[in-house]
């Protein structure tokens, strides 16, 4: 297979490919420099997973990173926030070849949905962990390997059919 | 682009392909954590880290009178799995699938290797570039399956455009004539207001010219 790497890189791809490493770059830094004072993120989702964990008769108790449900455990960190798919999310609307407008549509929602799916899996995770404990390590990396990606996949591809889709598709009326 | 069929067919075979691989990769992933831990050793050889390498009980690396633990590391730092799901999960031929995968897979392997070596300065040094790596590889590791699938995949996915249609696209966007004056301007709905009055998005022309590029609608 011939590859023609200055093309490939010129390309429409390439400038996706590119845009969206430094994307994640530039993100990525940012909250690493102040993941300090964004551990609020973490201590939010912490106190979401308290209020939401009661009702479905959960009890359940928060202190700062630690969710306490039904005798387990959870300590919330980085991986549980969602942070990391949101940047990866992020950097791809940023490099995506499209106007502001779609990029700005696609962004708040898109987070939002990945956060609440971020959510759902905590919840899922907390049901397994207390009630079936054997399988909840299994059950913790499937979940966390998995969404991790697959989420990102379908929110951005939603996201370019149902945004970007549509401004092409008027745009050659 | 994708339609909804196939975008749900994807996501379909995505979960039933992971869900099938993850299960024997529980015992297979150890025999990818010990390869990575002998590919490992000779990068730290070169960095003057003597290792040898634990097979038996908890498998890890021994360095001086320091163990360096791998148990469990393949559940839990890599995305090879989803990686493949995703590639055998897409619409492209059986070619660019192998291309796929063997691209891919040694790109993860690479930063694998990468994030094992750096956690002996990170660790054992409190290295400070070192510690950042091994703290980068959570998001690495969701961004680098993501990207390397989406390159591979972009024209079976999206479409392909060539330079002409790109510049094309962009150039329509970007200029425009105004019907009023003939000049060409980016950012003609900005012109016309500014030069000639707000009145003037009611004149006729403006009016046809904007039917004619309904994607200016939104600039109103």
């Amino acid at each position: 297979m011939n590859v023609d790497i200055k093309a490939e890189l010129q390309s429409e791809h390439g400038r996706f490919i590119i845009g969206f490493a430094l994307a994640v770059l530039v993100l990525y830094s940012t909250y690493y420099v102040l993941r300090d004072e964004l551990s609020v993120i973490r201590m939010g989702t912490a106190a979401i997973l308290g209020f939401l964990l009661p009702l479905i008769g959960m009890e359940t108790s928060v202190a700062g990173e630690i969710v306490t449900t039904c005798g387990l455990s959870l300590k919330i960190i980085d991986e549980c926030t969602a942070v990391f798919s949101i940047i990866v999310y992020a950097s791809a609307i940023i490099a995506y070849p499209t106007s502001i407008r779609n990029k700005v549509i696609g962004f708040f929602p898109g987070i939002l949905i990945l956060y609440t799916l971020d959510i759902i899996r905590l919840i899922v995770l907390a049901i397994v962990g207390v009630n079936s404990p054997g399988a909840f390590e299994f059950v913790h990396v499937y979940l966390w390997q998995t969404t991790f990606i697959i989420f990102v996949v379908i929110t951005f591809l939603i996201w370019l059919r149902v945004v970007v889709g549509r401004e092409e598709n008027v745009g050659q009326r | 682009m994708w339609g909804r069929d196939e975008f749900l067919r994807f996501v379909a075979r995505f979960f039933i392909v992971s869900t099938v691989l993850f299960i024997p990769w529980v015992w297979i992933g150890k025999f990818y954590v010990l390869l990575l831990a002998n590919i490992s050793r000779l990068p730290l050889a070169i960095m003057g880290y003597s290792t040898k390498i634990m097979t038996q009980g908890d498998i890890g690396f021994i360095c001086g009178d320091k163990f360096i633990g791998l148990a469990n590391a393949h559940l839990v730092n890599f995305n090879i799995i989803p990686f493949i799901a995703l590639v055998l999960a897409s619409f492209v031929s059986k070619e660019r699938k192998v291309w796929m995968l063997v691209v891919g897979l040694l790109i993860l392997m690479v930063s694998h290797v990468i994030d094992l070596v750096a956690h002996f300065p990170a660790f054992l040094e409190s290295s400070q570039p070192a510690t950042i790596v091994v703290d980068s590889i959570g998001v690495v590791g969701a961004s680098l399956p993501f990207i390397i699938w989406f390159a591979f995949s972009w024209q079976e996915v999206i479409g392909a455009r060539s330079k002409e249609q790109v510049e094309t696209k962009e150039k329509r966007k970007r200029v425009y004539e105004c019907p009023l004056c003939g000049i060409q301007k980016v950012g003609i709905i900005e012109h016309i207001k500014a030069v000639h009055g707000k009145e003037a998005l009611r004149d006729e022309k403006v009016l046809k010219f904007i039917e004619e590029n309904p994607d200016l609608r939104r600039k109103l």
